[in-house]
């Protein structure tokens, strides 16, 4: 098993911090998939117990400049390891005005993910900041349960406004309510809707327009904790009894896809980031359910970081 | 927009309806009493106010004159009702308190009469939200008694002279103590904290005073709790009054330019904390 990786433009550097931000703040536990041509960071909470899931996929050639990779074994070519998504994110810290960022998989005597960050100096010598970050091979019958998700239909699909007045809105909704009502149907209108005791309040969004993957469905309603805290580029949900959201199409849209479905069931946030970097997904889901329910409240924290990273990631 | 159209129609029946291109004349203003949750709002033909109040020993109105609002209508003498203030700001903000430049908040706010919702409309580049806030039984609020003519000492300065002094109070002071004097020290604010007095003193022909008219010595002790949260409104504004009558009663009359270039004004009453002994004056 071989990894090393090297990053050395400053926007990719720059990308992979936040993307690696943002997983630190979803999860405390992710694990992250090492693959010839991609890399994937993967949370994957059992949605069952209301939990929060995620895919993450990088194209490995938008961000290396250099790769080498040698997995398991030859038919096997991949490496699933294990590690605090936090320490990770800790050691980009001093990325920002890093050079150079250097990755690789190292034995000192135990398996540890060495990032190694160049940074500028005023003078001619250079500095090197190295941090291990201490992981855990994930053997290869577990696998399976890290596989990228299979994808079912939405019921309806719609475009998101414009991250920056969502997010206020959402937010300034957190403020009064935990829970919020999404609502939306195929004609291109979204509604943001809290109601408690002492307020009702509903924002209504028209001609967003709908994506074409949405075919059938009136309008669908669903209830989503408010905790979270930014917004995201596009959600997608679908009725119960499936797993994972439909993450496939949309790649490399220059619009913010969005996608709503199910009257109840599972709501799936994707964020699809500048054209900069094509390929790269983040897609999160998180269970969603017909009436408000104080057990949401433990999860919605990771929908929230989630969300408030994805948007500035977004807006890129 | 099907929201707005029957509410057009039925405007006789409501008794208060008020329009604003941008909300944030209102909220700026709403945002400086807002150290309590709830708030009672007295709307008249004159504008409205709203009043914010705690222990019994503090008193914050607001007003935002009728001339604010593009559109102003009370259909009775008076309409009074209680709101939670907190939950009011986050509807009136909702779009985000600091808005893309060019783009404003519009507002169009109405209420039913007694036992109705104040609702509100907000538009900004064609997303409408609507809001429906529950009003509650409004509650007498504290009559001071404050008459211009008991004011005893009475000075108008430029807001950013008491603006760094309020917001670096010692707070371990339990008091701020305000000694406003026709004679040397003229304007004092001092504290008695864990890590010892602090005196701050301002000669009264300092270029920040704009009106110095002080008839006597008084040396008064307000909760220093109590006054903090005044800092809000000082550091909206631009010129504060600062007014003690022959009991020592404290007012701060806070003049506040909102974007339009229109002025407002926030007032706080205080009551003082003790009389302080003969020694220490």
């Amino acid at each position: 098993m071989k990894f090393r990786a090297k990053i050395v433009d400053a926007a990719c550097l720059n990308h992979f911090t936040r993307v690696s931000n943002m997983v630190a703040k979803l999860a405390k536990a992710c694990t992250l998939r090492i693959s010839p041509e991609k890399l994937n960071f993967i949370v994957s909470d059992k949605v069952a117990n209301g939990g929060v899931s995620m895919w993450c996929e990088l194209d490995q050639e938008n961000f290396f400049s250099e790769f080498q990779m040698e997995g398991v074994s030859a038919e096997n070519n991949e490496i699933y390891l294990e590690l605090t998504a936090e320490n990770l994110s800790r050691a980009l810290k001093t990325a920002q005005n890093a050079r150079a960022l250097k990755v690789k998989l190292t034995n000192k005597h135990f398996p540890c993910l060495t990032v190694s960050l160049e940074l500028i100096s005023a003078s001619s010598s250079s500095r090197i900041v190295t941090h291990d970050i201490p992981i855990k091979i994930i053997p290869r019958r577990l696998w399976k349960d890290f596989q990228e998700p299979a994808i079912p239909d939405a019921d309806v699909s719609i475009y998101l406004p414009v991250l920056k007045t969502m997010k206020s809105i959402v937010e300034k909704m957190k403020n009064i309510s935990n829970h919020l009502i999404i609502e939306a149907n195929l004609s291109g209108e979204l509604n943001l809707k809290i109601e408690t005791e002492l307020v009702c309040v509903t924002t209504h969004f028209k001609d967003l327009g709908n994506p074409p993957a949405g075919e059938f469905c009136a309008v669908c309603s669903f209830t989503f904790p408010t905790c979270f805290r930014g917004t995201v580029a596009e959600i997608s949900a679908r009725t119960p009894g499936g797993l994972w959201l439909p993450m496939s199409h949309a790649r490399g849209e220059s619009r913010q896809p969005a996608e709503a479905a199910g009257r109840a069931g599972l709501l799936g946030l994707r964020a699809v980031p500048a054209l900069r970097f094509p390929g790269t997904l983040v897609a999160l889901l998180c269970p969603c359910l017909p009436a408000p329910h104080p057990g949401w409240h433990h999860e919605a924290e990771e929908v929230s970081s989630f969300l408030l990273r994805s948007q500035v990631w977004c807006s890129q | 927009m099907p929201l707005l159209t029957p509410q057009i129609q039925d405007e006789n029946d409501y008794s208060l309806v008020a329009s604003l291109d941008n909300v944030r004349n209102l909220s700026t203003v709403l945002k400086a009493i807002h150290f309590r949750e709830h708030a009672t709002c007295f709307a008249t033909k004159n504008g409205i106010k709203v009043t914010v109040e705690n222990a019994k020993c503090v008193q914050a109105n607001a007003f935002i004159q009728a001339g604010i609002f593009q559109e102003f209508i009370v259909q009775e003498e008076s309409v009074t009702f209680r709101i939670n203030l907190t939950v009011l700001l986050d509807c009136l903000s909702i779009f985000g308190s600091s808005p893309m430049p060019g783009t404003l908040t519009a507002l169009r706010m109405c209420y039913q009469g007694y036992g109705s919702p104040l609702m509100l409309f907000l538009e900004e580049g064609g997303v409408v939200t609507v809001c429906k806030i529950n009003t509650q039984e409004p509650e007498e609020t504290l009559d001071f008694d404050f008459c211009s003519t008991n004011v005893i000492n009475k000075i108008i300065l430029q807001s950013e002279g008491l603006r760094e002094a309020f917001s670096e109070l010692d707070m371990t002071s339990e008091v701020l103590q305000i000694t406003m004097s026709p004679d040397k020290p003229y304007f004092r604010l001092s504290t008695f904290g864990n890590a010892g007095s602090s005196h701050l003193d301002y000669p009264k022909d300092s270029d920040l005073i704009e009106s110095f008219q002080c008839t006597q010595t008084q040396v008064n002790r307000y909760k220093i709790s109590l006054l903090k949260p005044s800092t809000k409104a000082l550091v909206l504004s631009c010129k504060v009054s600062i007014r003690t009558d022959n009991r020592g009663f404290l007012s701060l009359q806070y003049m506040i330019r909102n974007e339009d270039g229109q002025i407002c004004f926030v007032e706080y009453y205080c009551c003082p904390d003790e009389e302080v002994p003969e020694s220490e004056s």
